[in-house]
């Protein structure tokens, strides 16, 4: 063995013996020096009475009366073994076989010295060798607590504790004891030489509160932190279960907006923490399973009224069972560590492990019922002018029509079951989940199927090694999610429809044709200018979806090299393979298919590697100084290909095949990125209340290649300090039981964009051909936080705030050209996006009775600003100056998002408005009576798409058993525009609509004006209208998540049964507070721009429904 | 031997450590591969675009088909759309060529000499995609310092700036390659003698060296496969062409411009067989 290693490791091994020689050395020579030090001559004749005397003390009085040295290990001899002696004039021998005698002990005597080792066949200690330990436990608040499982970790031995919370244990010095029990963290106490043990448990809810993941999956007390972080227990995601978890801490975080897509089931969100950063770049929060980041392919931008169908994002695929609780990180000190990808704030995921002990199975079903949550009002008084019309500005008619836009939404439903064994020994656990969440929107065919199974396995090899295995795979498949848009949206058809027609007529989509001996769809209204089809043929008919297969697998190894060094490895896999495909059949709109119709396929694959080493080390410097560091590096991969082919069809209706009926040349899509980087931290506390906090990150990322690129690495820097001034100061804890105050700064980035700097151009399409940018710098966020934490009447009342300022610099951005020369467009680093907020939760626990009541309160505020654009920089493409540089973005039609300096990134400008006379009132032409829109020479400022603030009220009660919860969130301020109503005023369907006509008129400048369809066919054609006059607020105030569960007894079970919960919730119950004819909470677009525009968006769901859970 | 072997153990695991921190290292700094990572492989490097002379070939077409939109299948009705506009019924109507029995505009266009700017305004963009292919091809034979086919694009832009000029007088001309979005106009005069000497040079750099450079631009050049030769006698004919509409305005110089050009050894066009294809 000795030999082996010795070749095995070379030049080590020998360094290696040497060491354990001259330690072996030292020893040898101690030993000499302390024998000859003590070596006296005396009477071989001991005398011993003693009762009850720890055996090291007889032995010690054999040394003394002996004369003989005594050798021993000190973990031989049980500190706590009492024993009973009386010996008159023995010998050395006798005295010793006496005191020994029942002990695994040995004794050898040789040159006047005595040397006692372990008994070999000994070694398993009878049970009366053992100690009785006694001892109670209690809970923080002093109370007893009865049940506590005690286990004895090195026999296996175990009890529980009385009513009084006292319990009796035989066990050595040096025994571990593991309490345990349920609602409290375990705990292990080492057997010392005392007979009594007293213990107190936290309560997990204090664990949550003491040690907390942050960045990296490095565990840190909270105590200690000099930045935010908001953890929440899994509780928060599967109590209201979404599809996509992500949606269910909607209100509960602060700093943080969640928009969820309007496109509904399994949609994607726009997570943004404390402000949009970036001009260009991504500004959704980075996700981070088990401390490895993971790429987040969001499918859910859509923008324009062109816009097809969307997808989820890489985040939905989790099932949300599979969760154990997830950390916020909403500022750059916290993801400093996460460099180039920390600057959006991160969403830490910990993903449950297997439990110790008997096998476990929890099975949780749960049924979700959707129904439309904020829709527009419609008219069903007026008929159309003329039947081939499909706006409706004819007659009254005769009765009002019983055409409802909301019968053509289903209820949708969520059903989601879900089983999980979990089970395993000390040393090694298990965890199997499954899960399947099958799904369908309020729109016919709006799937969204998903199946999760995972495998985790975390085993201790040796003392000192550890190792977590773990293996996901998720089938994923959705249908026809459409988030807004006129194109392939059924809303159009239905929102506008003329409520004097009769529906039903085409509920039957299609109709044989005999000529073409296919069926083809019924519609005879057309296209309408607005790509109009029927409703059921877009839904029955056509088809767009996507599957997607998904491995991920990661292993993770700790070792411990020295009580003060462990080392961790990880490596995880991320693979993906989505296939998306587009049908649409003969006779679907000529605008969107040949004759013979429509077939497009394609397949992306992506695949993502990341490793990383990290040491930790725990070293105090002095009593009073405590160390721990990190050092570590990182890899990360990520390689995404894909290859799309198809078009209209060529040659056969209906046939759908891109090799024999398409002509379009095939389309591919690429990117790939690696990230290289080193790390540290160092972590300082000074008399366990002051804290500082050091990290540094230097990474490569392969956006930015060496030699082409001028800078190609990047140090990211943070510092804090936080002080528990409750500590140094020793304040009553009855009072404030808790203060702490924090500082923190940190410089973080954004990842490069792929490409930029070594661009690469089209042979066909020459319209983007951008100049090679090897200056690029990576975005730079620069962030100062301050904090405290505040806690009153032993943590009854606890406030959380923090105040913040991020500046975000080197913001990539782009001069096109007049095309001409080589290179259409440069690239060029300018820009400084600053975001100023508060984020702050105010929380409460309070018992009365038997009824507990937890209520919280989360506030966020953010100011987001636009210091700089390009002023001063030289135009790249000119070599001129800009001045006043105004930047539109995004928008649709005239309600357009412009970038300016003083400005925010979602300034809403408009320029069409209504002509006015010269007395500053409606102008109406005096030949017809007709009103004229004008375009403004300058464009108008309307608003801003972003909160002042939001704030949500999360309330829990339980009462013997039962509990009760609820969640009342609000946004206030932000304006959105809805082209849907603008839509249907012009098509003549809206309830204003008829109001208006009712009346007489329209109520404008504070005069009638009589021509209502002239009026409204001017301002309500959509994107080509005037969006001034369709400029909601976004304020509102939802009851957005409630609750009630019960606990089932178990002896209704005759206590044999499982432990069973049932609960009942219910999602976007009602609008206390809402202006607008849309969610203004959902998105068609989580992307950064797009936002708060309603162009036939879905209409958020509300949702009811009920669960069972159940653990065997 | 316990003690022993647990130090083993911890020397192996501290060894494997540097080992990992060293393969850190040298991943760290094993970036050799980013601007290979960096590069989208569908989409072509310029580097890339050097095989048979595509960055600069490629710009012919286009400024031939800028010239006089003929164009190919592939383009469909995009470039005799385009030739109607700037020509049929910008030029022609407004020169009475053409009449036509339609009041378009409310009878307001061209042909009523009230100008529609949608058809005027064509043969700008046509100025506008010869210039930018002009002005591509310019920056890619700076680099190679292939002085033929930035003549023979001389050639080209100057026939088609001729109409331009000749069309409506003083033009931005001289700034555009700077990109600046206010190019001041020059006068119809200067892009006349700035063109003289442009043609003067080309012809003389064709008929020198063009006889042995062979035909790179054969896949590009829709008038003369790349026959450089022909290039030099087009630039003397054209150059005459410049001489005889200055002859009025000019007379002492646009007799010296034609002499120089009917007297260049290259010679002018004057057989069937120096027609363009």
């Amino acid at each position: 063995m000795y030999k082996k290693y010795s070749i095995k490791i070379g030049v080590n091994g020998t360094l290696c013996r040497k060491i354990s020689l001259v330690m072996r050395l030292t020893i040898a020579m101690l030993l000499v020096t302390m024998t000859q030090l003590v070596a006296k001559t005396k009477a071989q004749q001991i005398t011993i009475n003693q009762k009850n005397a720890s055996l090291e003390s007889v032995l010690k009085e054999i040394r003394n009366q002996s004369g003989y040295d005594l050798i021993y290990d000190g973990k031989a001899i049980p500190k706590n073994r009492i024993v009973n002696v009386t010996l008159t004039k023995a010998t050395v021998n006798e005295a010793l076989e006496k005191t020994l005698k029942d002990l695994p002990l040995r004794y050898v005597i040789k040159d006047r010295s005595i040397t006692i080792r372990h008994h070999k066949h000994m070694e398993q200690p009878a049970v009366s060798v053992l100690a009785r330990i006694e001892g109670t436990v209690k809970d923080s608040l002093g109370q007893a607590i009865a049940g506590v499982s005690v286990l004895n970790k090195s026999n296996n031995q175990g009890t529980s504790t009385t009513m009084q919370g006292e319990f009796e244990l035989d066990a050595n010095e040096g025994d571990i004891l593991v309490f345990s029990a349920l609602g409290y963290q375990k705990q292990e106490i080492r057997v010392g030489t005392q007979t009594r043990i007293n213990v107190i448990l936290q309560s997990e809810e204090e664990l949550m509160e003491q040690v907390v993941v942050t960045a990296l999956g490095i565990r840190q007390s909270a105590k200690t932190l000099t930045y935010n972080v908001q953890e929440f227990k899994a509780e928060e995601v599967t109590r209201n279960k979404d599809a996509n978890f992500v949606n269910a801490l909607t209100g509960k975080i602060a700093g943080v907006t969640i928009n969820a897509s309007s496109s509904g089931i399994g949609g994607a969100t726009r997570v943004v923490m404390r402000g949009t950063k970036s001009i260009a770049g991504n500004n959704n929060a980075l996700y981070v399973i088990d401390g490895i980041p993971i790429p987040n392919n969001n499918g859910g931008e859509s923008v324009g009224t062109f816009a097809g169908p969307v997808s989820g994002e890489g985040i939905s695929s989790f099932n949300p069972e599979d969760i154990e609780s997830i950390t916020a990180l909403t500022g750059p000190s916290a993801t400093a560590l996460y460099g180039n990808q920390g600057a959006n704030g991160v969403l830490l995921v910990t993903t449950k492990k297997g439990s110790i002990g008997r096998i476990r199975v929890n099975a949780s079903h749960s049924s979700d019922f959707f129904t439309p949550f904020v829709m527009p009002r419609f008219q069903n008084t007026y008929g159309q002018a003329n039947p081939q019309e499909y706006a409706s500005w004819g007659g009254k008619l005769q009765q009002p029509s019983t055409y409802s836009p909301r019968g053509f939404f289903q209820t949708g439903f969520n059903v989601f079951n879900s089983v999980s064994v979990s089970g395993g020994t000390e040393k090694s656990q298990t965890l199997f989940s499954a899960g399947a969440n099958n799904a369908e929107g309020i729109i016919r065919n709006n799937t969204f199927n998903r199946y999760n199974f995972s495998l985790r396995h975390n085993t201790q090899l040796t003392d000192r090694l550890t190792a977590d295995f773990s293996a996901m795979y998720v089938k994923l498949n959705d249908n026809n999610m459409v988030a807004q848009g006129q194109y392939h949206n059924p809303i159009v058809p239905i929102y506008l429809f003329p409520p004097g027609d009769d529906f039903n007529k085409y509920k039957v989509y299609s109709r044989y044709n005999p000529d073409r001996v296919i069926d083809t769809q019924f519609w005879p209204y057309r296209d309408q200018g607005i790509s109009l089809q029927n409703p059921y043929w877009i839904t029955d008919a056509q088809r767009a979806g996507n599957n997607i297969d998904r491995y991920m697998m990661s292993v993770t190894a700790n070792y411990k090299v020295f009580d003060w060094l462990d080392v961790t490895g990880r490596a995880r896999i991320d693979n993906s393979l989505t296939q998306n495909e587009n049908i649409r059949p003969a006779s679907t709109s000529p605008l969107f298919a040949s004759n013979f119709g429509f077939y497009s396929t394609n397949k992306v694959s992506s695949k993502n590697t990341y490793l990383d080493f990290i040491a930790n080390i725990r070293k105090d410097i002095s009593d009073r100084v405590s160390f721990r560091a990190n050092v570590g590096g990182s890899y990360q991969h990520d390689w995404m290909d894909g290859l799309g082919a198809g078009g209209n069809l060529t040659r056969l209706a209906n046939f759908y095949s891109v090799q024999e009926n398409t002509e379009n040349p095939p389309t591919q899509s690429y990117s790939r990125t690696e990230l290289q980087s080193v790390f540290a931290t160092a972590h300082f506390g000074y008399d366990n209340w002051l804290f500082m906090d050091l990290t540094g990150r230097y990474e490569w990322p392969s956006q930015l290649p060496p030699g082409v690129a001028t800078t190609s690495s990047y140090f990211y820097p943070s510092v804090g300090v936080s002080g528990v001034l409750s500590d140094k100061w020793n304040v009553s804890k009855d009072v404030i039981s808790f203060a702490k105050l924090r500082f923190s700064y940190a410089e973080v980035g954004n990842p490069p964009q792929f490409g930029i700097v070594n661009p690469v151009y089209s042979l066909i399409d020459q319209r983007f051909r951008p100049a090679p940018f090897p200056d690029y710098l990576p975005e730079r966020t620069r962030s100062y936080e301050a904090g405290m934490e505040l806690r009153f009447l032993r943590d009854r009342l606890s406030l959380n705030a923090t105040v913040y300022q991020s500046n975000t610099t080197d913001q990539l951005l782009q001069q096109p050209t007049i095309a001409i020369g080589v290179f259409t467009d440069f690239f060029y680093n300018a820009g400084d996006i600053r975001n100023r907020g508060i984020e702050a939760t105010l929380s409460h626990h309070g018992k009365f009775g038997e009824l507990n009541w937890t209520s919280g309160l989360v506030f966020s505020l953010n100011r987001n600003r636009i210091i700089r654009l390009s002023d001063g920089f030289l135009d790249p493409a000119t070599g001129e100056p800009y001045v006043n540089e105004q930047r539109p973005v995004s928008g649709l039609g005239d309600f357009q998002n412009v970038l300016t300096v003083g400005g925010t990134m979602a300034d809403f400008y408009i320029s069409r408005v209504l002509r006015e006379n010269n007395q500053g009132n409606l102008w109406v032409s005096p030949v017809d009576g007709s009103v004229q829109q004008i375009t403004l020479s300058e464009r108008r400022y309307v608003g801003n798409g972003l909160p002042d603030f939001t704030l949500g009220w999360n309330n829990q009660f339980s009462f013997k058993g039962v509990d009760v919860s609820f969640l009342v969130d609000a946004r206030v301020g932000g304006v959105g525009v809805s082209y849907t109503q603008a839509l249907m005023d012009g098509f003549g369907v809206s309830e204003q609509s008829a109001i208006d006509r009712d009346n007489g008129g329209v109520l404008v400048y504070d005069t009638r004006y009589p021509n209502v369809q002239g009026y409204y066919n001017l301002l309500g054609m959509g994107a080509d209208g005037m969006a001034a006059y369709y400029i909601y607020s976004a304020t509102n105030v939802r009851l957005r998540e409630a609750a009630i569960g019960y606990n089932i007894p178990r002896k209704w079970l005759n206590e044999k049964g499982p432990d069973l919960r049932v609960s009942v919730t219910g999602r976007n119950l009602f609008m206390f507070y809402n202006k607008s004819p849309f969610d203004p909470e959902t998105t068609s677009s989580t992307g950064t721009y797009g936002q708060g525009i309603d162009y036939f968006r879905q209409p958020s769901y509300r949702s009811v429904g009920f669960s069972i859970r159940a653990q065997f | 031997m316990n003690i022993m072997r647990n130090y083993h153990k911890h020397y192996t695991v501290v060894q494997a450590s540097f080992a990992f921190l060293l393969c850190v290292a040298t991943l760290a700094s094993c970036t050799k591969k980013y601007e290979e990572y960096n590069t989208n492989p569908y989409l072509a490097t310029l580097e890339q675009q050097l095989a048979d002379g595509f960055l600069v070939g490629r710009n012919f077409p286009d400024m031939v088909n800028a010239v006089m939109p003929a164009g190919d299948p592939a383009g469909q009705t995009n470039f005799i759309n385009s030739y109607q506009l700037a020509y049929s019924l910008a030029a022609d109507c407004y020169a009475g060529y053409m009449g036509q029995a339609n009041n378009w505009n409310g009878n307001t266009n061209n042909l009523t000499y009230g100008f529609n700017l949608g058809w005027v305004n064509e043969q700008f963009r046509l100025t506008g995609v010869l210039m930018a292919g002009w002005t591509r091809i310019k920056q890619a034979t700076d680099l190679s310092g292939d002085s033929l086919q930035f003549s023979v694009a001389q050639i080209i832009k100057i026939t088609g700036m001729l109409r331009v000029t000749d069309s409506y007088g003083p033009l931005p001309y001289s700034q555009i390659p700077t990109g600046t979005f206010t190019p001041a106009f020059d006068s119809q005069e200067s892009i006349y003698r700035t063109s003289i000497a442009e043609l003067g040079r080309a012809a003389d750099i064709l008929h020198e060296l063009g006889a042995n450079a062979g035909t790179p631009l054969a896949a590009y050049d829709q008038i003369y496969v790349g026959n450089y030769v022909l290039w030099a006698k087009y630039a003397n004919s054209l150059k005459l062409r410049l001489a005889m509409r200055m002859a009025y305005v000019d007379p002492a110089n646009a007799q010296r411009f034609a002499e120089e050009a009917v007297s260049h050894p290259a010679g002018l066009l004057m057989t069937i067989t120096d027609a363009a294809l």
